[in-house]
């Protein structure tokens, strides 16, 4: 027998809600966006649409964190609601667009809407100079981008803190529980920066890193932040709301911290410019000892020869001097009495001529 | 030296080396002393690789907000 069931309307619908409720306690719904409007500036109302059928979504605007437009692929979270009207709806807690082209779509919309604000003025940003001592990072610890970043952290330098609180990096509970580890380190007074680490993924992986609360948590942030999230490529408006924007994980671990090898090479090339330096006075001071070695040497040369011009010039003093030339030149040497009838002994340059004196008259 | 110079950091030793350095291009260096300033640089460098080579990174996971 089939009870028969009495409900009011209140009952009624009351009993859905429950019903609905614990049907589908976190549902997710795909499908997109139609008739987007926001009304007195505080509720969002669209239809999520799939071919010809769609369901009514609303939403408070406090909670939208993407920017919507319609024809926009998007994920809701959401739970499905019947009105005290009658109306089926989905009330939505949390909005992400999905496909490379509605991300895109909405990535440029919040950008313009942000950067107006101000949020990504370059004047805002904050340096992170390698060469800390403690960081928070968060990332999920299981992901490879975060291993590469200790990787190369532990590579480069030694001696951090590092602080690291595990949370999803993709999907739509991400962003909150980002926004709930930024807020953790900032009330705290520990870390000198915070880094939010993360590895390549698709364009819907990294959606969550242009959550408008994420990235206004992140402009906010009292601790400076640096983001190293996908690739090179990859942009996203954490990127643009950080203080620095690492290109990839390992690119953020490099900008944080020294380089021990490169420390290494300094200090080498340090004692090699000490040991240059002492070699070049060395050098001046051999080349002044040499110089005025030279200069010594060249006094005593020229005194050798001034001495030996001397001697020569003597010796030929003396040699003209000596009488053996004067016979070679001819003449004799007369020795003896210049008597009449006294002997005479006449030297020649060959012979020794004994001679009688037998005249003698006077010239002058 | 190497006695007090162990008890220093390594930024503390960097700069006490970059100090030592800078003695050899200034107005005070003279050769008598710059074979014995050169030997404790030397010493120090290796203390400062020696250092560079123990530094650990401390890691440490201090909460989990995938399970709230």
């Amino acid at each position: 027998m089939i009870t028969e069931i009495k409900l009011t309307v209140s009952q009624f619908i009351e009993i859905c809600n429950q019903s609905l409720d614990y049907t589908f306690p976190d549902l997710i719904v795909e499908g997109e966006v139609g008739s987007f409007k926001i009304n007195q500036g505080k509720w969002v109302f669209f239809d999520l649409k799939e071919e010809d059928m769609s369901v009514n979504c609303f939403m408070p605007l406090s909670q939208l964190r993407a920017a919507l437009t319609d024809g926009m692929k998007i994920q809701v979270r959401a739970t499905p609601k019947l009105t005290r009207w009658g109306r089926f709806s989905l009330t939505v807690r949390q909005v992400m667009p999905v496909g490379e082209g509605s991300i895109k779509k909405s990535f440029e919309l919040l950008k313009k809407k942000l950067t107006a604000e101000g949020l990504f003025d370059p004047a805002r940003k904050r340096p992170i100079i390698p060469g800390l001592t403690h960081i928070g990072v968060i990332s999920s610890t299981a992901a490879a981008g975060y291993i590469d970043f200790l990787k190369i952290l532990d590579n480069r330098w030694g001696g951090m803190k590092i602080q690291t609180i595990n949370t999803q990096v993709q999907g739509m509970a991400a962003a909150e529980q980002i926004i709930r580890a930024l807020d953790y380190f900032n009330q705290r007074t520990e870390v000198e920066a915070i880094v939010l680490v993360r590895g390549g993924g698709s364009a819907d992986d990294l959606a969550i890193f242009n959550d408008e609360a994420l990235v206004r948590a992140i402009a906010g942030s009292r601790i400076p932040v640096m983001t190293g999230i996908g690739h090179e490529v990859d942009e996203s408006l954490a990127d643009l709301a950080a203080d620095v924007r690492a290109s990839t994980p390992s690119n953020a671990a490099e900008r944080l911290s020294l380089d021990r090898q490169e420390v290494i090479r300094k200090l080498q090339y340090s004692l090699n410019e000490i040991k240059r330096r002492i070699l070049d006075c060395t050098n001046r001071e051999e080349d002044l000892l040499r110089g005025n070695i030279d200069r010594i040497k060249q006094q005593i040369l020229a005194l050798v020869g001034q001495s030996e011009q001397h001697i020569s010039e003597t010796r030929k003093l003396l040699d003209s001097l000596n009488p053996e030339n004067v016979l070679k030149r001819g003449y004799a040497i007369l020795a003896g009495s210049t008597t009449v009838g006294s002997e005479l002994k006449i030297t020649t340059i060959n012979k020794i001529i004994t001679t009688e004196v037998k005249n003698v008259q006077s010239r002058i | 030296m190497s006695k007090a110079g162990s008890k220093l950091s390594i930024s503390q030793k960097i700069a006490t080396l970059d100090e030592s350095v800078e003695w050899f291009y200034s107005e005070e260096f003279s050769l008598d002393q710059a074979l014995q300033k050169y030997k404790d640089a030397n010493k120090l460098a290796l203390d400062i690789k020696e250092d560079l080579s123990k530094l650990k990174n401390q890691i440490e996971v201090i909460g989990d907000f995938t399970k709230s």
